[in-house]
């Protein structure tokens, strides 16, 4: 977890997104357990994502933050991933 | 700024980012999926502000001499291929020639594919699993998992990407 800003900073950007949610979460009385129902599936796809996130420099966010700043790479991954998501949907709903 | 603040401020901002994805339900994937499957607009609305939010800013502070028109990493990874990395507009015949554009548009395509099966993107997985979905917990240690088995024996099978 080093950031691009230097190799002495630490950016505990997931830790704190995970406290931050918690938090609101526990406050507006919005937190239950929901237990797992496909485990492997989403170990499987957790896995490919960061892969992928490490080749192509960047989760969704990450890519969209790169496509706002001008980044000819990323508007092309913003794309793709938007013809990705149509295509899922269209599975998706295929198999509903 | 001294790097002790500079995480303070980063760690603190990560707090907000997630108290406010938690009560907006914000995900980017999930905006484009709610349109397609239901005409919703909400996210969608969503994810426009936060790309026109970044291109102001990051307008704004380039302009200001804050940031520089270089991506961190990609000096790090493409030192030695055609990448100008002083430069943003990218020439068309350098562009198509480099293997690292169509890796981008696979890599985005499979993502976008696997996020709507999950569900929501990456941070709206950290959210689902501060809110106790136990799914979020396996993509998560999937997620995690995968940077030490890229690091330490998927790294040698991918150089060829960025030789």
């Amino acid at each position: 977890m080093v950031s691009g800003i230097g190799a002495k900073v630490f950016t505990f950007t997931s830790p704190a997104v995970i406290a931050g949610a918690f938090f609101a979460a526990v406050i507006k009385k919005e937190r239950k357990i929901l237990k797992a129902q496909k485990p492997w599936l989403f170990f499987f796809i957790g896995f490919c994502i960061m892969i992928i996130g490490i080749l192509i420099f960047g989760c969704p966010t990450r890519l969209l933050l790169r496509a706002g700043y001008g980044d000819v790479y990323a508007i092309a991954a913003v794309a793709a991933m938007f013809a990705g998501i149509w295509t899922g949907t269209v599975i998706q709903r295929k198999r509903a | 700024m001294s790097a002790v603040l500079l995480t303070v401020v980063i760690t603190f901002s990560g707090l907000i980012t997630g108290y406010l994805a938690q009560r907006s339900r914000m995900c980017f994937i999930a905006g484009f999926r709610d349109f397609l499957f239901v005409r919703d607009t909400e996210l969608l609305n969503g994810l426009f502000s936060f790309l026109l939010t970044v291109w102001l800013f990051s307008s704004l502070f380039t302009a200001l001499g804050k940031i520089g028109p270089v991506i961190p990493e990609y000096q790090a990874q493409l030192l030695n291929s055609d990448f100008q990395s002083d430069n943003l507009i990218i020439g068309a015949p350098s562009l198509f020639r480099s293997a690292f554009f169509f890796v981008t548009l696979a890599g985005g395509f499979i993502l976008g594919l696997l996020s709507v099966f999950a569900g929501g993107c990456v941070m709206r997985q950290h959210v689902l699993f501060a809110q106790g979905n136990m799914d979020a917990l396996y993509y998560l240690a999937g997620f995690y998992s995968a940077v030490v088995v890229y690091y330490y024996f998927l790294q040698p099978v991918f150089a060829w990407v960025y030789e």
